[in-house]
């Protein structure tokens, strides 16, 4: 890629100023959002101690 | 696969169903264009305080969508996988990490679908009926749709991809046919532009700028989910970046020339408050049966992004079964035809049942936007990450 990392790192910073913008306008959104990453991660560790047991 | 440090790919040697640069290409844009275009262009305007500060927010917008483009080309190109979109985030942070925010991204996807069904089976609905049908009725129309695509899916990859291309050849047609609107001065609207704030500061231009960008980004977004069709790509490490590239440059000329349509033939101070832009440029162009013509082309455009996102989805949850995340079942593959069974199944079934809860899922789609931008972010940052552990296996392929 012509001009790494210029490119990247201005697409990252692009969308770090969304999500920021949007955290700051509206953070239930911000909150939900975080909140069901953080469960359905719970989800998968829950799924995969399971499976241990199991097996 | 992930092998210590480093990330080595097991390709199959099938060739007959992959995709070629045509019909990659067709797939970006068909990611890309959603409704949007044609319906929300004015929250952009309506965001800005003047129209340099609309057609500037139109150009950042898709000049940050090429530094995307160019990015994931190489994410694309350094791990072309099946369900790539899952893979990197797998690979580079932590499986948990994938699993959540591509379990989020399969729901508000199949939000986002249904939504837009829901939205395709109100303009055709005003083709057949007099009078307004019920929510039922509408329901049941992008019910049809949906199941229609997912009978078109199953027949495989190469029917799929075909269906898409038309559609797809209609869909830019139809904004074509929008810009043209261009070549008739007589339909230009006169422009009056009132002052939101009176006497504005530097302060406010930069601010109503990026409130504008915000609106902007969401429609240039998606193209990320091309890297899902990794192994299904004809030498994949050439076409995805290319059909990446070429698609987002298509895209981007689009949507600065329809943006400009939209402000000469509706005007921008008329362009913050209407809704159905399409139509209305239509009803310009055409007179009263321009509305039914771009009714049934949208219908068509729908159409595109319901098959587009069938096609990407199952992708997803193949990988997750392929790492065993999901169950087993969700990596049958009919290898004949190229077909994800269970994962295209049970991908369209959500999207029939979200259909019902439409009201539900219309909150669910708008709290994902944060999601969604935080997921694009942390998604492009893999490419530091893949740089370092291909750096071995990659030999000079195209990478714009």
């Amino acid at each position: 890629m012509k001009f790494f990392p210029v490119m990247p790192v201005i697409f990252i910073a692009a969308y770090i100023f969304v999500a920021a913008s949007i955290a700051i306008n509206t953070p239930q959104y911000a909150m939900i959002g975080i909140g069901s990453i953080i469960l359905f991660m719970l989800i998968y560790f829950f799924t995969r101690g399971m499976k241990k047991q199991i097996t | 696969m992930r092998k210590g440090n480093r990330i080595i790919l097991y390709l199959p040697l099938m060739k007959s169903n992959k995709l070629n640069l045509f019909s990659l290409t067709m797939i970006v844009i068909g990611l890309v264009i959603g409704l949007g275009i044609f319906r929300t262009s004015s929250d952009a305007a309506k965001a800005a305080l003047t129209p340099n500060v609309f057609f500037f927010a139109w150009v950042a917008g898709g000049l940050i969508a090429l530094c995307g483009a160019l990015t994931y080309a190489e994410i694309g190109s350094r791990l072309p996988v099946t369900g790539g979109y899952y893979k990197i985030f797998a690979e580079c942070y932590h499986p948990s990490i994938a699993f959540a925010i591509n379990c989020i991204i399969l729901i508000s996807n199949a939000a986002s679908l249904s939504g837009v069904a829901l939205i395709g089976s109100e303009y055709i609905s005003q083709i057949i009926f007099t009078t307004e049908p019920s929510s039922f009725i509408k329901a049941l129309i992008a019910m049809s749709a949906i199941i229609l695509f997912y009978g078109v899916n199953l027949m495989g990859l190469k029917m799929s991809s075909r269906t898409q291309n038309v559609l797809m050849i209609i869909k830019i047609g139809l904004v074509v046919l929008l810009i043209s609107s261009l070549f008739f001065p007589s339909n230009y609207a006169s422009q009056t532009i009132t002052a939101i704030v009176p006497d504005p500061s530097w302060n406010d231009y930069i601010k109503s700028f990026g409130i504008a960008l915000i609106a902007v980004s969401f429609t240039y977004g998606g193209y990320q989910q091309t890297i899902n069709f990794g192994e299904e790509v004809e030498n994949p490490r050439k076409t995805i970046p290319r059909g990446i590239f070429i698609g987002i440059l298509i895209i981007i000329a689009l949507y600065l020339t329809i943006s400009f349509a939209y402000y000469k033939i509706i005007g921008f101070e008329e362009l913050k408050v209407s809704k159905g832009i399409a139509s209305i440029v239509a009803e310009k162009m055409f007179g009263a049966p321009g509305k039914y013509v771009i009714s049934i082309l949208l219908f068509l455009a729908v159409l595109a992004y319901v098959n587009v996102l069938l096609l990407s989805n199952p992708r997803v949850m193949y990988a997750m079964s392929m790492d065993g995340i999901l169950p087993a079942a969700f990596k049958k593959k009919d290898e004949k035809k190229d077909v994800l069974t269970v994962s295209l199944s049970v991908f369209a079934a959500m999207c029939v049942i979200v259909l019902f809860f439409a009201d539900t899922f219309d909150k669910i789609l708008s709290f994902t936007i944060f999601l969604d931008s935080f997921g694009m972010a942390f998604s492009a940052a893999t490419i530091f990450i893949l740089r370092k552990r291909t750096s071995i296996l990659m030999a000079p392929a195209f990478i714009p």
